[in-house]
């Protein structure tokens, strides 16, 4: 479940002091558990602050948001952990770690929830030969493709079947089978009861798998889903 | 489709960071680091045990000096030396009592004098180091009964020397103990700095792995050990080197003065060599803690 109430975020500046333009300007919208949701807007409208907002990298500056049906205000620093782990990110602002295998990375999540470890390797090898990549367990990243880089991501945000998905911008670096693929994926566990918010600029993408959607434009809502 | 079916239990853990972070700015850092005050500690070892020799040559308790002492007492066949001697036995409170011949004394001088020092020796007065059981002692009476036996005879409370050699020697040793400290931390600080830069470039991992769920402690944890570990290794290796590098010097100066050095590391006690394995595991500690502290206190403002 995830609960926006008048959000407004400004970004903070060097130094700490609040200052610039109105990113997210009054959001209000509240999405069930299981849904599935498309974020559109034109570039610069703000989608990807909305997913850093709702995956609990970046606080609200007022506002109340509410995530894995707790209040960001009431999370501390000791507390927040326990719900990252719940929320899946694929984004540019996460990238794979480049000293890790392609099965390390996606090991990373289901390793810091403390999963026995022959269960990390059965799921990671699941999903891996899932996604597409079992022949790349012990690759580097480096020697992947973007493409597969970016599935490798996908597969990493799924592994523990969070009950929050977030995804930016699949479009970009997936090949239109490839995210017919990703897209079923996000909906099999959506009817498994995760949350999933896919934002993309993409109308044509949108209208190919109807689903409900936020608009946003210079950061404020357009349509409620 | 089907999607692959994981169970969903959660608890938490400290696991998987293992690989994550590296530390080679901090490694280089501190091997640099290692092999400057390595050799600083050797210099520093060695000087001490020369002035050591002094303070403890010299005795700690009393020190009693008889001018002329082979010449014998006004009133007997017995040398000074022998006379101040018999009653130095007999006092209460006298724990043990040692007597620097000619030859011992001139060594002690020859860092000073150089090889004159064994002529300089003969004319010095004999030196009697006291030790005293540390109960109530009456110094004054006994100084009374000394020089009775043999008039002109000293005695030195406070043990060590108050003339100008042991004056020196003291003086050097503060002097050395100040310039170490002040140079042992001016090197331990590129090895901080190095750390800070270390977790600033390892910056969005730490997000990056805060965001799958790591707790502050474990992620900075994690860096801290993995930096501790790298700045270990480099301060024991730039430790190491330093030793043969120590060496050599002690070795050169001896061709060039053509005379052996008085500071020559391998005759250092046990405990100096104690101390500069400390070095790396305290270049460690510095490491760690720059990384630990900046990991947390950056992530706490986050809010
Ligand atoms: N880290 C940041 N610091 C400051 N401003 C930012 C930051 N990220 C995005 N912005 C600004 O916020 C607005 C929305 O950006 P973003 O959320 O990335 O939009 P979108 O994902 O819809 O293209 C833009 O004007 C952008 O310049
Ligand atoms: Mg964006």
């Amino acid at each position: 479940m995830v609960r926006f109430e008048s959000v407004w975020l400004r970004y903070p500046r060097k130094g700490g002091a609040t200052a610039g333009p109105d990113v997210l300007r009054d959001l209000s919208f509240e999405l069930t558990p299981g849904t599935f949701c498309w974020l559109l807007g034109e570039a610069g409208a703000g989608k990807s602050t909305v997913l850093r907002v709702m995956g609990l990298s970046l606080p609200p500056s007022t506002g109340t948001v509410t995530v894995l049906g707790a209040s960001t205000s009431g999370m501390t620093r000791r507390t927040m952990p326990r719900y990252r782990r719940q929320i899946g990110v694929v984004s540019q602002d996460f990238g794979l770690l480049p000293d890790l295998s392609v099965f390390d990375n996606v090991a990373l999540p289901l390793r810091l929830e403390g999963r026995p470890e022959a269960q990390v390797r059965a799921d990671v090898t699941e999903i891996l030969g899932w996604i597409g990549l079992a022949g790349k367990l012990v690759a580097a990243p480096a020697e992947l493709s973007d493409s597969e880089q970016r599935r490798a991501m996908v597969a990493r945000a799924v592994v523990n079947r969070p009950g929050l998905l977030l995804i930016d911008e699949p479009a970009g670096w997936l090949d239109p089978e490839q995210l017919n693929q990703t897209i079923g994926l996000v909906r099999e566990l959506c009817r498994l009861g995760t949350t999933a918010v896919v934002a993309t600029r993409d109308r044509a993408l949108a209208e190919s798998y109807p689903a409900p959607a936020l608009r946003l434009s210079h950061g404020a809502l357009a349509a409620t889903p | 489709m089907k999607f692959p079916s994981f169970p969903r239990a959660r608890g938490p853990a400290e696991r998987g960071l293992t690989g994550v972070f590296g530390g080679w700015q901090t490694g280089i850092a501190a091997t640099a680091t290692g092999f400057l005050v390595g050799l600083l500690l050797l210099y520093w070892a060695g000087a001490t045990a020369l002035t050591g020799q002094w303070n403890e040559g010299a005795g700690s308790g009393l020190t009693v000096l008889v001018p002329r002492a082979t010449e014998t007492v006004p009133n007997g066949p017995e040398t000074r030396l022998n006379a101040v001697w018999a009653r130095l036995v007999v006092t209460p409170g006298v724990k043990g009592i040692e007597v620097l011949t000619a030859d011992q004394d001139a060594s002690l001088l020859r860092p000073w004098l150089g090889a004159g020092a064994k002529d300089i020796g003969m004319a010095l007065p004999a030196v009697i180091a006291v030790r005293l059981d540390g109960g109530p002692f009456d110094a004054q009476g006994m100084a009374a009964r000394l020089v009775e036996a043999a008039p002109g005879t000293i005695v030195e409370e406070h043990g060590a020397w108050s003339g100008q050699p042991g004056r020196l020697a003291r003086d050097l040793r503060v002097y050395l103990n100040l310039l170490l400290a002040v140079l042992a931390v001016a090197a331990m600080v590129p090895v901080g700095a190095a750390a800070w830069r270390e977790t600033m470039s390892a910056w969005p991992r730490v997000l990056l792995v805060s965001q799958l769920g790591a707790t502050d402690g474990y992620a900075a944890r994690s860096l801290a050990a993995r930096i501790a570990l790298f700045a270990g290794i480099g301060g024991l290796g730039g430790t190491i080197c330093a030793i043969p590098v120590a060496l050599g010097l002690a070795g050169l100066g001896t061709v060039l003065t053509a005379r052996p050095l008085s500071i020559a590391p391998l005759a250092l006690p046990p405990a100096s060599w104690a101390l500069l394995l400390l070095l790396p595991a305290a270049l460690a500690a510095i490491g760690a803690g720059v990384a630990y502290v900046s990991v947390r206190w950056r992530l706490g403002r986050i809010a």
